[in-house]
């Protein structure tokens, strides 16, 4: 079986013998030949290529009826982001409207960073290490309407003729991720509220059962108080069962990343809005939505660079027993709480709805602090833990 | 002398109970129902203990932690702080801040007595 590369170098030959042959019966002068010259050559021409694109037109159609099946979108591009091909699904997770088909930008639709950031991650990861796994994972958001988007990128096959290509397959989960994200907030929010007049009616119920020498009207203060705030828990009970649904676990969208990948997802596109940069200590995996992610601490560290003055800082990864520490080390006094506070509750731009630094965080189970540093006076840092990804914990088991 | 131990939160019921059950332990008990209020009394009446609610309006319990952990002459202070704020992450977080333990709410009775006698008896 002839090579794919080779059909159009035959055709082209093809092409070029069948014009030569015409010429030379044109020239012989004999009309008779010159029609039959013109005929071969017009089938040879025909044939050759048509051979070539009915060959590719066959295996793009067996192709096409695979991807037709599978639910998810799948856009095959080149390394800028041109669109080679796309299933059936594109159109109807994006909808008619986009400009999504082959010979289009991807960027039209895709906001372009998280998906070049994405590819350069990949790729950084298959130099270091040729065996490593070529696909990975990123939530980003649509550029017009922010719809948000869970999506797998691969780089294919690095000897195939497609090795500048990636492949990008994905589906809407920004719905989902919206409902789950109230979800996860009704029922915290639930279950703190809870907490308050448990912890009275606990107080309460403890101070009549086990303290001695209780007076007649500590006594009945006391047992007022109980009823009272037995009420108050069932009232709040009531509230939470009629507001929350049945709680279905679906985890978000997250991917393992390696810190160094991160920081130097960052630090690559640091610009004037950053401070100054360094990495210290050993890199370690942690489990996160990437994107997400790296919007935050560009919000965080910007605000760090703008509104606390820090012109360089160091950015390094502690890791603990389920978490990762991320810390940021800089010259200078600790960010106030109140400060931190409201920088953890703006919102942040490159992501769908009205989700913050906060939001983010408590998705990831965390949240972020400021201190002076434990050992050097003169010196803060910001801790943000991360969840650790499964084989950190794994190899740090190993270690004992 | 008797220790002294300031009762911060803006749940009065809380208050009520916890005093009581300080004052029964023989401790002197002040209490307040904000954050400023809490700074203010501190500079007052120098308790020896500040039982610190987290979430609270205005000024939230971190916040009066970051103040008072920032002041020399309040270095011998303790600092236990009670929240509704459950998750591992925000008991590391209080700690982190300065706290010298984290209690999370609702909690017993014995369990706040016995860490109060802790903190105290461990100066």
């Amino acid at each position: 079986m002839i090579a794919d590369w080779r059909w159009p170098l035959l055709a082209t030959g093809a092409i070029l013998a069948a014009v030569l042959l015409w010429l030379s019966l044109a020239i012989a002068g004999n009309t008779g030949w010159r029609t039959a010259g013109l005929l071969a050559s017009g089938v040879i021409m025909g044939a050759l290529p048509w051979r070539f694109i009915a060959l590719r037109r066959g295996r793009a159609e067996r192709l096409e009826a695979v991807l037709r099946g599978i639910r998810e979108g799948v856009i095959l591009c080149d390394e800028h982001g041109t669109i080679l091909f796309c299933n059936p699904a594109v159109k109807r997770i994006l909808g008619d409207n986009r400009q999504i088909r082959p010979g289009g930008s991807l960027y039209g639709v895709w906001t372009q960073r998280p998906v070049e950031q994405t590819l350069q991650l990949l790729r950084r990861r298959c130099q270091r290490n040729p065996r490593a796994d070529r696909l990975t994972e990123f939530v980003c958001a649509t550029r017009d309407d922010g719809l948000l988007l869970h999506c797998r990128m691969s780089l294919l096959p690095s000897d195939s003729i497609w090795s500048s290509c990636f492949l990008l397959s994905f589906d809407d989960i920004g719905r989902q991720t919206h409902a789950l994200g109230r979800r996860d907030r009704s029922l915290r929010e639930a279950i703190t509220a809870l907490r308050a007049p448990l912890a009275s009616l606990r107080a309460a119920a403890e101070n009549v059962a086990l303290e001695k020498d209780l007076s007649d009207d500590d006594r009945q203060l006391f047992e007022a108080m109980i009823v009272r705030e037995s009420r108050e828990l069932s009232r709040r009970f009531d509230y939470m069962a009629s507001e929350s649904e049945v709680v279905i676990a679906a985890p978000f969208s997250m991917a393992d990343i390696h810190s160094s990948d991160l920081l130097a997802s960052i630090r690559l596109r640091r610009g004037p809005s950053l401070p100054r940069l360094m990495e210290h200590g050993e890199p370690c995996w942690l489990h996160a939505e990437t994107h997400s992610l790296s919007l935050i601490l560009d919000h965080l560290l910007s605000r760090l660079r703008q509104e606390h003055g820090v012109r360089a800082a160091l950015l390094q990864v502690r890791p603990g027993d389920r978490r990762v520490y991320l810390e940021c080390l800089w010259r200078g006094r600790p960010i106030a709480t109140a400060v931190l506070e409201h920088w953890l509750t703006e919102p942040l731009c490159g992501i769908s709805g009205s989700t913050n630094t906060r939001d983010v965080l408590e998705r990831h189970d965390s949240t972020a602090w400021s201190r002076r540093h434990p050992s050097y006076r003169d010196a803060a840092q910001l801790t943000i833990p991360l969840p650790a990804a499964r084989h950190q914990r794994e190899r740090l088991l190993q270690a004992g | 002398m008797a220790k002294h131990i300031l009762i911060v939160d803006d749940e009065p019921n809380i208050v009520l109970s916890l005093e009581f059950l300080m004052r029964k332990r023989g401790y002197t008990v002040t209490t307040a129902s904000d954050g400023e209020e809490a700074l203010r009394l501190v500079d007052e009446h120098k308790p020896d203990l500040v039982l610190l609610d987290v979430m609270m309006p205005r000024m939230d319990g971190y916040q009066v932690c970051e103040v008072l952990r920032g002041r020399d002459d309040l270095k011998d202070l303790r600092i236990i702080m009670l929240t509704a704020k459950g998750r591992d992450v925000e008991r590391e977080k209080g700690l982190s801040m300065g706290a010298d333990e984290y209690i999370t709410k609702p909690f017993s009775t014995q369990e706040v007595v016995t860490r109060v006698e802790q903190v105290l008896g461990g100066e």
